[in-house]
């Protein structure tokens, strides 16, 4: 898989908004995702934090490895490099929330692990009256050429 | 100052968790993550990456973020950040902690942490929290 111009990727990619979606944790789906995450008691209702990320990515309308096959990177080697996650309310369940997104950003770093491109995207969570969280997410996409 | 309960040097007590294959898969299907890397360990060892499925980074950023939320509700955390320096593999024993680094009339912040069994550091980040 040969690697894309940089300069290509930013004018195809940065500014591209997802097609966004929907989601809605049943109260099984929390109490489940809360056990995975060794969660301590959250008040009944309320989601651990780490569900913004959880549902915007459930609900940004495109699937995990859409990004790298955007970028034209292997999707089996792509990792989570950064995020940051804004909680303006808590989410709930039984609640329906939409996500809106676009990508925000892409560079490329060479280092000693040789090339690696790092593409952000921005996702909003809102529920039906206003925005209730935002989160930009980086994943890592290390190149098979050499620095 | 407000009624914020944290102050400057407040340690989070740490958490440690075992991270279980089976919370992995749980994990994949939650987000429809088909990376392989995360359930499948021939798949990691193919990857040249080690012999046991990796952790999610979201699964690492709830394991960091307990350390807090042992300590405060859930709808006070107003912001959180995480870099991920490392990796988690399935059965390794993680620790998670945290300590307050600047608290000011509306908000605290928290300088975040998370080392592997092997004791490197394989997480960093921070949380805001809003008074109680």
């Amino acid at each position: 898989m040969s690697t894309p111009d940089l300069e290509s990727l930013r004018a195809t990619l940065v500014g591209m908004p997802l097609p966004g979606g929907s989601f809605e944790v049943p109260p099984y789906r929390a109490w489940i995702s809360h056990a995975a995450m060794n969660s301590p008691t959250i008040q009944a209702g309320t989601l651990h934090p780490v569900w913004i990320l959880l549902g915007s990515l459930q609900g940004m309308g495109v699937p995990m490895d859409y990004f790298a096959h955007l970028v034209a990177a292997d999707p089996s080697t792509a990792v989570l490099g950064e995020i940051t996650v804004e909680q303006y309310r808590a989410l709930e369940d039984s609640r329906a929330y939409s996500v809106v997104g676009r990508i925000s950003n892409i560079e490329r770093r060479t280092g000693r692990r040789g090339i690696l491109d790092f593409l952000d995207f921005q996702l909003e969570v809102f529920d039906a009256e206003e925005r209730v969280a935002s989160s930009t997410q980086t994943f890592i996409f290390p190149r098979q050429d050499t620095a | 100052m407000t009624d914020l309960d944290l102050h400057v040097g407040f340690e989070f007590p740490a958490v440690r968790v075992t991270v279980e294959p089976a919370y992995l898969n749980v994990f994949s299907l939650l987000v429809a993550d088909p990376n392989p890397l995360h359930f499948d360990g021939t798949a990691v060892a193919r990857a040249g990456l080690g012999d046991r499925p990796l952790s999610q980074g979201t699964l690492n950023v709830a394991y960091a973020l307990n350390a807090v939320l042992a300590v405060v509700d859930a709808a006070r955390v107003t912001k959180f950040t995480c870099r991920f320096l490392g990796r988690v593999y399935a059965h390794d024993e993680v620790v998670a902690g945290g300590v307050v680094t600047e608290v000011s009339s509306d908000a605290a912040t928290i300088a975040l942490w998370m080392d592997n069994g092997d004791g490197q550091r394989v997480l960093t980040g921070t949380a805001v929290v809003a008074p109680a």
